[in-house]
């Protein structure tokens, strides 16, 4: 059984053949886990300004929006009060309407 | 520094987008990657094929790769067995045999021994590929490749029990299937 390596041997592969197939898998880009990608992706987005541009604008003006957008919410808010009399007249109203119920 | 450790030291540098150090270490292995493909499958373009597959995964995956889990070699020699026996079951062996057998330099001038050692080849090579595939890569690994049998296991996936009983069974089967080429030792 040793002997069968002898018996049945094999053609090296050429020299040429091997680089090829260095060169051909070493053409295709290497795949990261993601946090590896995204910190890689980060660490050049903070080096180069140009990198990923169109994602830097689209970030800051969402940014400008929720601010927009929070700032106005927190402004102070006068109570309508004149507004919530008339809400009410219009709820009791209906009340009597349907049966008087909240008359009672 | 060892084979495992040379080898988790470029696959390191491989990772992280040395394509030199790929070329070190695929130049360690592709030889006997390339054999063990060449004898799994039924050409010598097959064989090609399933390595530069393997190749290309390992560049690629190269960041998954994790030297405390797992020889380089271990991780690699499962990547082609895979490749092969995948093939294999796209594309079963014809029924009698591989590509003609790589000319040998016939030192002897003999004419009549060269013809009996290609017979013997071609014999050899049909009975191998007459085996069921798993049997067959754990001859390849074990016996053509002279891989130990608990390394071969590693890269079958399969405990070392497993892998005798393998090459138990084969053993058997090659010894019927090659009565006549023993018989002429």
């Amino acid at each position: 059984m040793t002997d069968l390596k002898d018996q049945w041997p094999v053609a090296p592969l050429s020299d040429a053949a091997k680089a090829r197939m260095i060169a051909h898998a070493v053409a295709a880009p290497q795949l990261r886990p993601w946090p590896q990608a995204a910190t890689a992706a980060l660490e050049r987005a903070l080096s180069e300004w140009r990198y990923g541009l169109a994602y830097k604008l689209a970030a800051a003006a969402a940014c400008i929006a929720l601010g927009l957008g929070i700032g106005l919410n927190l402004e102070p808010r006068e109570h309508d009060v004149l507004g919530l009399a008339f809400m009410s007249s219009l709820t009791a109203q209906s009340g009597e309407i349907s049966g008087g119920e909240i008359s009672e | 520094m060892n084979d495992r450790t040379e080898d988790a030291r470029l696959m390191a540098r491989v990772a992280a987008g040395d394509a030199a150090a790929f070329a070190v270490l695929a130049g360690r292995h592709v030889g006997r990657a390339h054999a063990v493909a060449s004898r799994m499958l039924p050409t010598r373009e097959d064989a090609e094929e399933v390595v530069q597959d393997a190749l290309s995964r390992v560049w690629r995956h190269a960041a998954r790769f994790d030297a405390g889990r797992s020889a380089f070699g271990t991780w690699f020699y499962r990547i082609v067995a895979n490749g092969c026996l995948d093939r294999l079951r796209r594309k079963p062996l014809p029924g009698v045999t591989m590509d003609e057998a790589p000319e040998i330099a016939d030192d002897t001038a003999d004419a009549e021994a060269g013809l009996l050692a290609r017979s013997r080849t071609a014999a050899i090579k049909a009975a191998v590929a007459a085996l069921p595939e798993r049997q067959r890569l754990a001859i390849v690994l074990c016996y053509f490749e002279d891989m130990p049998q608990a390394d071969a296991a590693r890269v079958m996936g399969m405990n070392l029990k497993a892998v005798e009983a393998l090459l138990f069974r084969a053993r058997q089967n090659l010894k019927s299937g090659l009565k006549t080429v023993l018989s002429d030792d």
